[in-house]
């Protein structure tokens, strides 16, 4: 715990302020575009022909559903949550590295499983806070604008942001942990998460599903969280998956690897 | 003689075309002031970082309490303060923050020791350690490795940055430490501290050890410093004797200097054949010594 409490006192402000940010916006935000859907009467025709709200994976049917214009939202936010993860899981260890403090810290008597650990649950933690801050905010938000959604739907949206940030804090903690002298973790993060949300894209957009296994933006569908009411089971199996790889190679490879210096 | 605290054992580590160290083998026995000199590169902070189980052996072995440094370093790092070359730590805390963090990792109350070690160097606990100078850092760093009163310090350059005043309370504190059972490893390109502190010194040159040898036994191994200024020219094969090195010439040919550690009354009898304006035998200093090895 130890460790745990360091990483919290130094990543405290930066989570805390993702935090609010993304509760502002998504509570800010959620009136404005059901305002507008309120005027889908007169949207154009071709206003939901495009490729666009294809690769969304948004229909106008759903988009005119309680919860349609929210799911569309959250795919958004997604995007700012995988950032955020990434760059949060990144930054634990490679700040170590960059800013040169690993050689103090691993040559105390905690050892790498622990600091390990906590740089783990610190990142847990930041997600936690992260996607309860949002949870609260978008169900305030839906409370106030759009009462009588469906709640078990709205959690399942919720829980993709949840989820998704996860997947991203872990595979930022273990990307760290195997490239730790990463002196723009932002940048990488900002990169990988782009690119990650485009193999989803191009997956719809081509309606192949097996190319949406290379995307973790593909396993939370709003449409199909909307038409099942569950996330896909195939996609969840393989994102629990690939959070156990990421988790035991960050661990394997923190135990064997030479502390990266930076000098 | 006491029983080995540290243990090097064909210690070496590569990485790829860089070079490391090479098959280093030595030990370091409980209670002696250990000195590891080197110039910049040869390999004493790769070995050090060796021993804190920092880096890998590619092969060979490092331990300390008889531990694998590779296999336990946690278990060993309990018993061991270590100062790193670079004094890099978490510059958005306060000095008295980032020492008592230090003391919760070694799992010791280090409040009492943390402010008389910090009043002995004239340590402000209540600064960012972003906003100190490089000897303050450095202060950190030695007061950081004192603080669990461990019963072996690693030290890897502990004295660069300081100013001579605190360099020699840096110094009174090792002898203190010393003396209550700690053993010392110092890293150290200044020799002259490493003369001034060390029972014993290994001397590493590109990546291999040179050799160990106690400070005495350096010191009296018969090399003597010779310079002398004669009336006329010296023939440049005039000191071709047994036991002459590190022979230096002025361009006149009338001075010359050498290290000699051959026969006295051969060296008498070339002297004797010379008409000497001046001449000087003095021992050499650590300095001449192991620029000696590095011929």
């Amino acid at each position: 715990m130890l460790i745990f409490r360091f990483e919290w006192k130094r990543t405290r402000n930066y989570i805390l302020i993702w935090a609010a940010a993304l509760a502002v916006c998504i509570f800010s935000m959620t009136p404005v575009y059901y305002d507008m859907i309120e005027t889908a009467g007169t949207l154009p025709s071709g206003f939901t022909q495009g490729g666009f709200w294809e690769t969304l994976d948004v229909s106008l049917t759903l988009l005119m559903e309680p919860l349609g214009m929210y799911s569309f939202l959250t795919g958004f936010f997604m995007i700012a949550g995988g950032v955020f993860g990434m760059h949060l899981g990144l930054s634990l260890h490679t700040g170590e590295c960059t800013e040169n403090t690993a050689e103090y810290l691993y040559t105390k008597p905690c050892g790498r499983q622990m600091i390990f650990k906590g740089k783990m649950l610190c990142a847990l933690v930041g997600v936690c806070v992260t996607g309860i801050s949002y949870l609260l905010a978008s169900f305030l938000t839906m409370m106030l604008f759009r009462p009588g959604f469906p709640v078990g739907e709205f959690l399942l949206v919720v829980g993709s942001f949840v989820l998704l940030t996860l997947f991203f804090a872990l595979l930022g903690l273990m990307v760290g942990i195997f490239h730790p002298n990463n002196r723009s973790p932002l940048l990488t993060a900002g990169l990988v998460v782009f690119v990650e949300y485009c193999i989803t894209s191009f997956s719809r957009t081509v309606s192949i599903r097996a190319i949406g296994f290379l995307s973790p933006f593909s396993f939370f569908s709003p449409s199909e969280i909307h038409d099942a009411g569950a996330y896909s089971w195939d996609y969840m199996l393989w994102y629990l998956l690939l959070l156990f790889a990421f988790i035991i190679l960050a661990y394997k490879k923190i135990l064997k690897r030479d502390i990266a210096l930076a000098v | 003689m006491n029983e080995p605290v540290i243990v090097l054992n064909e210690l070496t580590k590569s990485y790829g075309r860089h070079r490391g160290v090479e098959g280093i083998s030595f030990s370091v026995c409980q209670g002696e002031i250990f000195g590891f000199i080197g110039p910049n590169g040869a390999g004493k902070s790769t070995t050090i970082r060796a021993l804190m189980g920092l880096l890998k052996p590619t092969s060979g072995s490092a331990s300390i309490f008889g531990l694998d440094c590779s296999q336990e370093p946690a278990r060993i790092a309990k018993d061991v303060g270590y100062l790193p070359s670079e004094n890099c730590y978490y510059n958005n805390m306060k000095v008295r923050e980032m020492l008592l963090y230090t003391a919760e990792l070694y799992g010791v109350d280090g409040h009492r020791r943390m402010e008389e070690l910090a009043g002995r160097f004239n340590l402000d606990l209540s600064r960012r350690i972003g906003d100190l100078s490089l000897g303050d850092k450095k202060k950190v760093g030695i007061v950081s490795a004192l603080l669990p009163s461990p019963k072996l310090l690693i030290m890897d350059e502990p004295t660069s940055g300081l100013d001579p005043l605190i360099q020699q309370t840096f110094y009174d504190l090792l002898k203190e430490e010393n003396e209550h059972g700690t053993t010392i490893f110092l890293s150290s390109h200044v020799l002259s501290e490493v003369q001034r502190l060390c029972d014993r010194v290994a001397i590493l040159r590109e990546g291999k050890l040179v050799g160990v040898q106690s400070m005495k036994t350096l010191r009296e191994n018969g090399y003597k410093k010779i310079s002398l200024t004669a009336k006329s020219a010296i023939p440049e094969d005039f000191f071709s004797i047994p036991g002459t090195a590190n022979f230096e010439q002025d361009k006149a040919g009338t001075s010359v200097s050498f290290m000699f550690n051959g026969s006295s009354m051969t060296i008498m009898e070339k002297l004797h054949q010379l008409e000497l304006e001046d001449i000087l035998i003095e021992e050499p200093s650590l300095e001449e010594i192991f620029l000696h090895y590095y011929e």
